[in-house]
This record gives structure tokens, sequence and C-alpha cells, in this order.
């Protein structure tokens, strides 16, 4: 198989190559095979937002730059990632310069609007080749397309591929190599006529090529859909399947990743262990020890199940189930100013809001993308669970209620009651912005096929390996603060209380305890709470740190349980766990944000408004509860 | 009766956009384009919510409001 072997990822390749096509041609099957795992994402993509790079060779081993585009009906951008799309073909982006040839991805069984495409970087004169995909499928209806009639009718070379077996691509390959496709083309800045008169004339263009090319006659639908949807898009065994769904995937989430997230805690403590034994007490140790591995041991825990939930959202995503059970809860989006497409981010927002997010750039209404990233940090994420596991086993007792623990019915209503407060945030900025025209759906509904787990797999490990490194940088360098912080400057000897009360962060604690005093938090809570706006989970640590134990890891969380048992009272910590529910301190969420929406004013509306919110929610709690 | 546009269009008959009609940018890219056959396959939410329509080879999920915006031939 060519894809086996190592290319090196760092080397420049001198030809860049664009993948373009319509959204479900099966183009980042394709990408896949082509490049294999020689690939890299540019950020952190939700699901297939972002622009990917990659590296493949041609049949005479030259090496070519392969970039996956978004998926696009168009060159008049509808959405961001269109609009990404759109700017790298046409030369426009900032981010690279325009790629030397453009390979046009067509769905054979959807010939006409992929020469739409066509046609319209034709009027702009993008060098091109077109690539036949999903041929098999064509063939199966006993039909044919003659690529060389197709190529001397549009001009451009044409080539067959096809994503799904390991000699799909070769003959893709072997065209690469052709020197004439590679010309360097002074670019030249066309403008691009757009409306919908455009897509008329593209269209037309596509009707004479298909004539010439006799391919008019249309194929039969997929029937096989058709008859999945009776029952997936029926009102009731519809809703019935989705939830069932759901239900199913947060089970994987939490039962599943107990093992994993064992072996993790288990290593950490192990590798503190090693540490503690080797080196000196000292402050390099301190640092090492508090610092480091329990800072990147706090990330790490969280992997298993991020990697589980996105597993379930990429397979639902490749079966073509996704922009189903968007369809189902459009009604219920409608009624509060979104459209069922802001499903699918608030779902990866329950992993980390971070991909949710990301992913909204599929909606192209701006005022329902807005709303969906203001409430996509009240979807519980994974960051928040350590959080509530430590609070729930110090103060809600391990009874069984009507037959189920208290313990887990308590979690759950705290999921629950993060989903009705986005419900009554959105709600209320529906009401607030009046009556505005509703927000867009026009969502295709793919046909129907099995998950391949290449694809799913590439696709997991792309996801953690940018968690890791984009989210797991800001908690390391944040815990290494931290520690900094509630060290120095160090008590001299003779000091009554604790070295910590000494620090800056003890300093800082007793300022904010004023602030925080009326919903119950002492000051070691507001110590804590300021590493946390890492992440959410840093809190559990931090107030290890503060109450200064020397265990790492899970050591701290379940030392830390009966102490602070013992030293809140109960009322101080489910007003701390309230505080999580709408907790505003995650800074990576807030980057992100002026990143999407460009400029400071969202992100910090929103930390004011999740902050109001969190205080209010807990002082409640607090006087309720005293 | 000569029906006027997708959204009142009968579950599982073809039609075909009105020719000569403007159509909405969007739905136009989508491939909702004079001439072309449409169908809807169903309504979603007792008929209150979104419609599936096929258009051509390819199948959306339209908001009635959306759906409202392709007229149709008159039927015979």
């Amino acid at each position: 198989m060519s894809t086996s072997s190592t290319i090196n990822v760092s080397g420049l390749a001198q030809n860049t190559l664009a993948l373009l096509g319509n959204p479900n041609c099966g183009k980042t099957v394709l990408f896949n095979r082509l490049t294999g795992s020689q690939q890299k994402v540019a950020n952190y993509a939700g699901v297939t937002v972002d622009m990917k790079r990659g590296l493949m060779k041609t049949s005479a081993g030259r090496a070519v730059s392969v970039l996956d585009l978004p998926g696009t009906y168009s060159l008049n951008a509808g959405s961001e990632d269109e609009a990404v799309a759109c700017a790298v073909v046409l030369g426009h982006s900032l981010q690279t310069s325009a790629p030397r040839l453009t390979a046009v991805i067509l769905d054979a069984t959807r010939l006409r609007r992929g020469l739409r495409l066509v046609a319209a970087l034709q009027r702009v004169r993008v060098p091109m080749v077109v690539v036949l995909n999903m041929m098999d499928r064509v063939r199966g209806q006993g039909r044919e397309i003659d690529a060389r009639r197709l190529e001397q009718v549009l001009g451009v070379p044409v080539v067959e591929a096809t994503g799904i077996h390991a000699q799909g691509t070769d003959a893709l390959r072997t065209m690469l190599d052709r020197p004439d496709l590679w010309q360097p083309t002074a670019h030249e800045n066309l403008a691009l006529e757009s409306g919908s008169a455009a897509t008329l004339t593209d269209d037309q263009q596509a009707q004479v090529w298909l004539r010439q090319a006799g391919q008019e006659a249309p194929l039969t639908e997929h029937r096989g859909s058709q008859r999945l949807d009776q029952w997936l898009l029926h009102p009731v065994t519809g809703v019935m399947v989705l939830l069932t769904l759901l239900f199913l995937i947060f089970q994987a989430v939490f039962a599943w990743a107990e093992w994993p997230m064992g072996l993790i805690e288990e290593a950490t403590a192990l590798l503190a262990k090693g540490v503690n034994a080797l080196l000196p007490d000292g402050l390099l140790k301190g640092l090492l020890v508090d610092g480091v591995i329990a800072g990147v041991g706090g990330v790490l825990v969280f992997l298993p199940q991020i990697l589980i939930l996105f597993l379930f959202i990429l397979m639902l995503e490749e079966s073509g189930y996704l922009p189903r059970a968007a369809l189902l809860l459009d009604r219920l989006m409608g009624s509060l100013g979104l459209s069922g497409r802001s499903f699918i981010p608030l779902l990866s927002s329950f992993a980390c809001a971070i991909p949710g997010i990301m992913a909204t750039r599929t909606i192209a209404d701006r005022r329902a993308r807005w709303v969906t990233i203001l409430i996509a940090p009240l979807m519980t994420c994974s960051a928040r669970l350590p959080v509530y596991a430590l609070l729930i086993g110090a103060f809600i007792p391990n009874r069984q209620v009507w037959g189920l623990g208290l313990q887990g019915l308590v979690l759950f209503g705290l999921y629950l009651f993060g989903i009705v407060s986005a419900v009554l945030v959105a709600w209320a900025v529906k009401q607030w912005g009046g009556s505005q025209a509703s927000a867009q759906l026009m969502m295709e509904l793919p046909d129907y096929h099995w998950p391949r787990a290449q694809d799913v797999l590439i696709g997991l490990w792309q996801r953690g390996a940018i968690f890791l490194r984009s989210v797991g940088g800001i908690i390391l360098a944040l815990t290494v603060i931290l520690w900094f912080l509630s060290t120095f400057p160090q008590a001299p000897a003779g000091f009554s209380g604790a070295a910590i009360e000494y620090s800056l962060a003890g300093r800082m604690g007793r300022a904010l305890a004023v602030v925080f005093e009326p919903i119950g938090f002492n000051w070691q809570i507001a110590v804590a709470l300021i590493p946390s706006l890492a992440a959410r989970e840093v809190v559990v640590s931090a107030l290890g740190t503060v109450y200064a134990l020397s265990q790492v890891g899970d050591e701290v969380g379940t030392a830390l349980a009966p102490l602070i048992a013992s030293d809140w009272s109960l009322a101080t910590g489910l007003s701390l766990l309230v505080w999580f529910v709408f907790a505003p301190q995650c800074l990576a969420t807030l980057a992100v944000v002026r990143k999407e929406v460009g400029g400071w004013a969202m992100p910090a509306g929103m930390a004011v408004l999740l902050f109001s919110l969190a205080y209010a929610a807990s002082w409640m709690t607090y006087r309720v509860a005293s | 009766m000569p029906t006027l546009n997708l959204k009142e269009a009968a579950i599982g008959q073809w039609h075909r956009i009105r020719a000569g009609s403007v159509p909405h940018q969007r739905l136009a890219e989508l491939g909702f384009l004079p001439m072309e056959k449409v169908k809807v396959l169903r309504r979603s939410w007792f008929g209150k919510g979104a419609l599936v329509v096929q258009v051509g080879n390819a199948v959306f999920a339209l908001r009635p409001g959306e759906a409202q915006l392709v007229s149709l031939e008159p039927t015979a």
C-alpha cells in the first residue's frame, strides 16, 4: 500500500493540491486514503470544520502537500466553514497561499451539483482536475460514466477514484505526475460573480456538459435511506431512538472510561512516588510533584471520556445520522430562536465546550451561531466531572432513593440543571432580541452508510492530539504558576499558620473571600477558584494544594473529601456544586470564543453573564440550605 | 387545485420547480433550481416541523418557511 511508506510531513512539498467538493461527496475519506496518517489539523476541530493538511506521494514518489477543505455547495460562502474553503481555492486566504492545483471531488451519483462547482471554478480560471468519486454506487445501478468522454467535454483532466479500496487512488496518484498540471499560472484576480443568476448560469453549463457526456438520465434514489428514515425521523420512534442513543452514549462515557482513567491515575501516582523517592526534599521536588505531575495527570485523566464521546459523535456523523438527530430537534430549537444545526455543537460541548464552539462554524445564521456559542458552556463538560465527584462524594449521602443511588441522581440533576439553564438563557435572548427572522435549517440529509474504522480512528487520533496539545499546555502552565503563587513568598521560620497563608495566593484568597463570603465560600475556596480559571477541574488539585496535602492525583480527591466534609457546612458544599453548573472560569473557552467571533465584546459579555448566573444561583442555594 | 409552493405540496408526489422563478440564493446553490424535480418525503412533528424534501437526487431538511420560497409549476 502506497500510503504506508513514511513521508516527512515537516518537509515542504513544493506542490499543493486542494481537495474541494460538495458536503458528503466522500472527500475526507479520499483525503485519509491519500495521506494515511501523514496529516495535521490546523486547529481544534469539532466536526470537520477545519482545514486539514497532509502529505501524499505520487506514483513516481513525488511529495505533494494536500489540503482537505470543508465541503461547499458553491463559491458563495454561506457559512464560516464554506468561507474557509472558498478563500483558499480563490487564493484569498491569509493562512495559506493559493494551491497550485485544485481537485474537485464529484459524487458520481450527484454529478449535476458537482459540475456547478466545476463551472464556477472555470469562470475564475482556477487550475483544476476532476475526481469522480463513488463510481461503485453508479455501477451498482448498472450504469457507467465514461471518464474520457467527460474529460473531453469539460476540458480538464478527469480521473476516477475511490477512498474505500487501497488501490482506489492509484490513478489519481499517477495523474499527479503529469508535469503540465503543475505549471505555475499567473494568478488572475478575476471578480467572482455571485448571486442566484450566477448559480443559474453554472447550472445551465452543468446540464450542457451532462448532455454532451450522455449522462442526463437521473440515477435512482437511495431507497434504503428512505426506508430507514421512515423510522428514524418518525416523531415517536425517531425520538425514542435518539433518546436511547444519547442515554447509551452517556452511559458509555462514564462506564467505559472508568478503567483507563484508573490506569492513568495509578500511573500518575506511581510517577509522583518515584520522583518523591529520587529527589531530595526541596523546591524542585515540590514543583515537579505538586506542579508538573499533578497538573499533567489532572488533564490526562479526562482523555478517555473525551475520546469515548468523540468516538460516538464521529460514528454518528460518518453514518449520516447526526443531521437526522438535528432535524428531530429542530422544532424544539426553533422555539428558542435556534435551528437543529445547533444540536451538533451542543452535543460536542458535553465533552468540552471548545470543539463545540468551533463546530458552530457550520451555522450560517449569525445570531443563531452567537446564541449557540453563548449556551455551549452550560452543557456539562467533562472537566466539571471531577469537581462534581469530589463534592458529591463529600456532601451527598450514599443511600438509595426510590431504588436509585442518591449520588447518581444528584449528578444527573446537575446535568439537567445545565441544560435547563441553557434553554432559559436562549429563550431570554430570543425574547429580548425581539421578533427576528428564524434561523436557517436547509440541511442535507446524506445517505446512510456504515462508518469505516480507519476514518473514525484517524478523526479520533486528531482530536486526542489536539486536546492534549492546546488544552494540556494551558493547564500545565497554570498549575505551575499556582504552585509558585502558593509557595512564594515562603513563610518565615516560626510562622504559626499553614505556609500557604503567607504566600501570594493566600493573601489573594483572603482579599477575594470578601466577595465570596455571601455565597458561603471560605478563603481556601477563593484561592482554589483562581487557578480553576485555566480549567475547572484544576479546582480539585488546587483545593488539595491549598489544604496543604502532599498526595497527588486521585489521592488528593479521596483524602480531600472527608476533610472538606468536616471543614465546610453542607450549604457551602451545595453552593459550590451549583457554582460549577455555571462556572464562567475557563479561559481557554473564552479565548476560543474571542477567536471565533472576533473581538472581546462577546467573551467579556459571556464571562459577566455566567459569573452573575453562578453567583445568583449559589447565593440562593446557600440561603436556602443554611 | 394547482400547487403553488413546496410547503403545500402533497407528500410523495413529484413536482417541478417553476420555470423562470428567481430562486433564493442559498436554495439555488443547494440545487433548488427552475425545472428541477422535487418531492416532499415527509413532514416531521406531525406535519408541523421541518419538511424532508428530495430535490433531484439529494435529500434536504427545510423549515416550512424555507420550503415556501420554492414555487412549483402548477400541476395539471
